[in-house]
């Protein structure tokens, strides 16, 4: 019997250490996101013609608190529906249902970069209050992240143009600049010379004018201006409706041909 | 009713036990220490380097699961089981224990070899498994005493960059090396020579060359899983 039970000791410690890794490698398939047993998600898929190094499992955050992953992506054929707008990626994304209702259709799917070497993630903006909650199931139009790659390559084009054209140009901005070095020291000549005195008034001159300019304008904005106005409009007003053809057949007397009306 | 008629589950729960249960310690302890000793060494190189240690429980985190937790673990294991498989193997030849056991109908393969590289194998998945835990947790021990980073944060990195499939691939590697050890250490021990001398020389071969063909091994496992 003491054999027997030795021996149940050990088959009991060897399924003990089983179960520690079981258990072990349930904890890491959670933390590392391969299972959630207790989390319910909600899918939805986004369209893109460049992911900008989105992977599978790289984490999607609403407001900037992850809650969901990409869980595959897949490359489209082109169709004569893509041709207009060319898609050619298909991301699906699984979102925890705790931040769904802030999933709207008016929210944005922007690819970002995180952290000191930059790894990428999906971030959704909440939507307005005004707009629908997305359904399960829904495929949303996502925002095309900027080309690096593109943007260098054009720059370097654009940079080796302008270098074409100062080349070719040489002698004409040699003289443009020349020309504006010599407008630039005359006019430091001016302000600094004899003739400083005159630039002061003339600049004086015409801070007065505007500020005659504001005070009339403020004036016509008072109250009783406007009054003013509005009877000198009335008035006009009265004169072309009444007066009209008897200032005519005055003016047609006297020999006015003079088209006042 | 013989429960050791065709998987032997008597013999290969006592491998299980003295190749798995009884190494725990010496793996705990190692690898508790291998983790910290890793922190500390990357954090040194990271702060000269790049003047910042945010990234070192990613760096130790990975290079733990993808090679350190599953080859330091099965060299432990070699030269902990490895010799003295050989070694038993070896002095049953010499005493001509085998040839008894075959004049009994006893296939020596099936009552000696199978049980052991159960129990490697067995031994090798769930101490790889403890010795990842181990290390992550020695690591973000020191992290948290020494890097002033917080538990949560460590945990954070690394999982964001530790992912499922390399804990599969880890334990793939852990198969195949728990596979090795018993294998070649039998082999040994069923070449050996006559005399106490012998035994000792078939002991040593075994170990040398079960820990230079685990990292052949792992070289070959890790150009597979990553580089093609």
């Amino acid at each position: 019997m003491p054999s027997n039970a030795k021996s149940l000791s050990k088959e009991f410690w060897v399924g003990v250490l089983f179960l520690s890794v079981i258990v072990l490698l349930g904890i890491f398939a959670w933390l590392m996101g391969a299972i959630g047993p207790l989390q319910s998600h909600s899918r939805f898929y986004v369209l893109y013609n460049f992911a900008g190094g989105i992977e599978v499992g790289s984490p999607v955050r609403v407001s900037g608190v992850k809650v969901g992953k990409v869980s595959k992506i897949e490359f489209l054929p082109e169709t004569p529906q893509s041709q207009q707008e060319r898609i050619s990626l298909k991301l699906t994304l699984d979102i925890s249902v705790k931040a769904v209702p802030s999933v709207r259709e008016d929210s944005r799917f922007y690819v970002n970069m995180a952290g000191i070497i930059g790894e990428k993630y999906i971030e959704i903006s909440p939507g307005s209050s005004s707009s629908t909650v997305l359904s399960h199931g829904a495929t949303i139009r996502g925002v095309d992240p900027p080309r690096i790659d593109q943007l260098l390559s054009q720059g370097y084009g654009v940079f080796g143009r302008i270098m074409d054209f100062m080349d070719q140009n040489e002698k004409s901005l040699t003289e443009f600049l020349e020309g504006m070095r010599e407008l630039i020291t005359d006019a430091n000549k001016l302000l600094k010379g004899r003739d400083r005195d005159k630039v002061i008034s003339l600049i004086d001159n015409l801070n007065s004018v505007t500020g005659d300019i504001r005070e009339m304008t403020k004036r016509m904005k008072n109250p009783e201006t406007q009054k003013f106005y509005d009877q000198l409009f009335e008035l006009v007003e009265r004169l072309e409706q009444i007066d009209k053809p008897v200032i005519k057949k005055f003016l047609q007397e006297e020999g006015v041909r003079a088209r006042i009306f | 009713m013989n429960l050791n008629y065709r998987f032997r589950i008597r013999e290969t729960l006592e491998q299980m036990y003295l190749l798995g249960v009884q190494s725990v310690p010496i793996v705990f302890i190692s690898l508790g220490f291998v983790g910290i000793m890793m922190v500390l060494e990357l954090a040194f190189h990271m702060r000269l380097v790049l003047k910042h240690d945010a990234l070192v429980p990613a760096f130790s985190a990975v290079l733990m699961v993808r090679e350190l937790g599953p080859v330091i673990t099965c060299l432990l294991l070699t030269s902990r089981i490895g010799a003295g498989i050989a070694a038993e193997i070896g002095s049953m030849k010499v005493t001509e224990q085998l040839d008894a056991m075959k004049m009994l109908s006893i296939d020596p393969i099936d009552y000696l070899v199978i049980p052991r590289l159960l129990g490697s194998v067995f031994a090798a998945l769930t101490l790889t498994v403890i010795s990842i835990a181990v290390a992550l947790w020695g690591g973000a021990f020191l992290a948290v005493q020494r890097l002033g980073s917080s538990s949560g944060e460590y945990f954070n990195t690394v999982f964001f960059f530790v992912k499922f499939p390399d804990v599969i691939r880890c334990l793939i590697k852990a198969v195949v090396f728990g596979s090795l050890i018993p294998l070649i250490a039998s082999f040994h021990g069923f070449r050996c020579g006559l005399g106490s001398a012998a035994v000792g020389e078939a002991a040593t071969q075994s170990v040398v060359r079960t820990s230079l063909v685990i990292i052949i091994a792992d070289f070959i496992l890790t150009y597979l899983f990553y580089a093609i």
